[in-house]
């Protein structure tokens, strides 16, 4: 098989959520299997935004991807999709958890880490329905490459989202998303200097 | 001049025949002990030179305080599986698992009573319950500033019986509780430095005399497990989960609003008065409703209830009193 790197990484993508459907139905995941699922989806899907965003980075500095790196290159369109259909069972859980009364709603446009969590969602939302080949086309590569940018504007948001969560690990996720920040302002300024 | 809560304490006498009776049966019980230990070898006599009767479970449960209408209790496991206490870990049902570690010696465990009142001195958790009039069981809602609920049965005494024998003097207006801050018992005390340990909590000395506040001792007629603040812990029903401190080392009577530790932490989200208020949000989230805890994954909801219900025996406490302020 020519792109089994391709493979393995695309199949691996979901199997986070069959085992977490597993610790689900087998009545694994303790008292309020909700929240500690709803903490799990999210977390992963930042993982992958994180990593997608650090694939763009690698090309923003004219890497050259070895061989075997290069299902990675080849698959973020993949890695952005699967990121937002994590997303989705993170936001739909969310509503189940607040059994879809007058709250969950008011809170989402109330509370801070839910408007920028929701605020984000709308972004990738977005992103995702013109993923394909023919918003592409019907876009205009100019006009893609710009509304595609919004992921740094849902980055932001996710950033205070994941930042002030109720007991979020703030060492952990404070140390990672200034990295993250940190890559992403070194790079603008080594496009600047290079256009320059 | 007298104060509103002067006037309305007439109200709890109603409690007093209950507590002659619990008195009653003890006297019952401490002369038939002697009758025992008068004709009994040694090994009883020095059960018999301990100042405390061991406590003794499952205790009898009080009517009063049967499970609320509508609701079922929470799974035993369930309510012992899924605590905050921070001294272990973050992590909730992580809790159980941390706190293996820790040797806990119920009999020689003391709480020292100190600051503004008579009888200053270290009490073991028997003597300490025997002075709060004997053990009962009461069924309580409980409800998680983090917007869970359970009920759980508690086994335990009636702070205001205690407070009655320690006598307490007259400028004493709070009472501040302390758990240990021992980091050879609680590991993760070492990894949240910024926090004021020990943790420290308190109440106002008409919310400690409520007849509704309690010592507990135990839980689903059982010693209290470790991760629930063996041996002993405050149960507040009517406000947040966080100001039930688990595990007390320390009861000191004090003249101003003592610090406690979220109140200290982050005063914006956790009022020293923490009252279960559905009409005051949590800057986070709302309070409005609550997850009752059933370990599935469609939790069902209920809508909070001012003071988690208990509004006809508590809010004599905060007339007058903004309780969007003073949340």
């Amino acid at each position: 098989m020519k792109n089994i790197e391709s493979h393995i990484f695309r199949v691996s993508l979901f199997l986070p959520f069959i085992y977490w459907a597993y610790l689900l139905f087998s009545g694994s995941l303790g008292a309020d299997p909700a929240k500690t699922l709803n903490h799990k989806l999210g977390e992963f899907a930042f993982y992958c935004l994180i990593l997608n965003l650090l694939i763009g980075v690698l090309i923003s500095f004219s890497f050259r991807f070895p061989k075997w790196m290069r299902f990675l290159v080849r698959n973020r369109r993949f890695l952005g999709i699967v990121t937002f259909f994590y997303l989705i069972f993170h936001f739909v859980l969310y509503l189940i958890m607040e059994s879809f009364g007058p709250q969950a709603f008011e809170q989402l446009v109330t509370k801070r880490y839910l408007v920028m969590g929701l605020a984000a969602w709308l972004i990738l939302l977005v992103l995702t329905l013109t993923s394909n080949d023919f918003s592409m086309r019907r876009l205009g590569g100019k006009k893609w490459k710009n509304i595609h940018r919004l992921v740094y504007l849902a980055t932001a948001f996710i950033t205070i989202h994941v930042l002030s969560i109720e007991k979020a690990d703030l060492i952990k996720f404070g140390t990672i998303l200034a990295l993250l920040w940190a890559v992403q302002i070194f790079r603008f300024a080594y496009l600047k200097l290079k256009k320059a | 001049m007298k104060k509103f809560w002067e006037i309305e304490s007439i109200s709890e006498q109603d409690v007093t025949p209950e507590f002659l009776f619990t008195n009653r049966r003890q006297i019952v019980q401490r002369g038939m002990l002697l009758g025992l230990v008068s004709m009994a070898p040694s090994f009883l006599f020095r059960n018999f030179a301990q100042a405390a009767p061991e406590l003794k479970f499952p205790a009898k449960l009080n009517d009063n305080h049967k499970i609320p209408k509508d609701l079922e209790l929470t799974k035993e496991e369930l309510a012992a599986s899924y605590n905050n206490f921070y001294e272990f870990s973050l992590d909730k049902e992580e809790v159980k698992k941390k706190v293996d570690s820790w040797k806990l010696d119920q009999k020689a465990w003391k709480v020292e009573v100190s600051g503004l009142v008579e009888s200053k001195k270290s009490y073991s958790v028997e003597e300490l319950c025997e002075m709060g009039g004997g053990q009962e069981e009461r069924i309580y809602r409980f409800r998680c500033v983090e917007g869970w609920s359970m009920v759980v049965p508690w086994t335990g005494f009636q702070l205001s019986k205690l407070i009655e024998k320690l006598k307490p003097k007259t400028s004493a207006k709070y009472v501040k509780f302390q758990t240990f801050g021992d980091k050879k018992i609680g590991a993760n005390i070492g990894s949240l430095p910024n926090y004021p340990w020990p943790y420290t909590e308190g109440l106002t000395i008409e919310e400690a005399k409520n007849p509704l506040t309690l010592i507990a001792t135990g839980m689903y007629g059982k010693a209290l497990p470790r991760q629930n603040g063996a041996p002993l812990r405050l149960i507040v029903p009517w406000k947040y989960g966080f100001k039930s401190i688990k595990s007390i080392v320390k009861i000191e009577f004090v003249d101003k609003q003592p610090k406690t530790l979220w109140n200290d932490l982050a005063p914006k989200e956790y009022g020293f008065y923490a009252n279960v208020n559905p009409q005051v949000d949590h800057p986070r989230w709302s309070q409005f409703t609550e997850r009752i805890l059933d370990s599935s994954l469609l939790p069902k909801r209920k809508p909070t209830l001012l003071f988690n219900g208990y509004e006809k025996d508590v809010a004599h406490l905060y007339k007058g009193l903004d309780l969007a302020k003073n949340y």
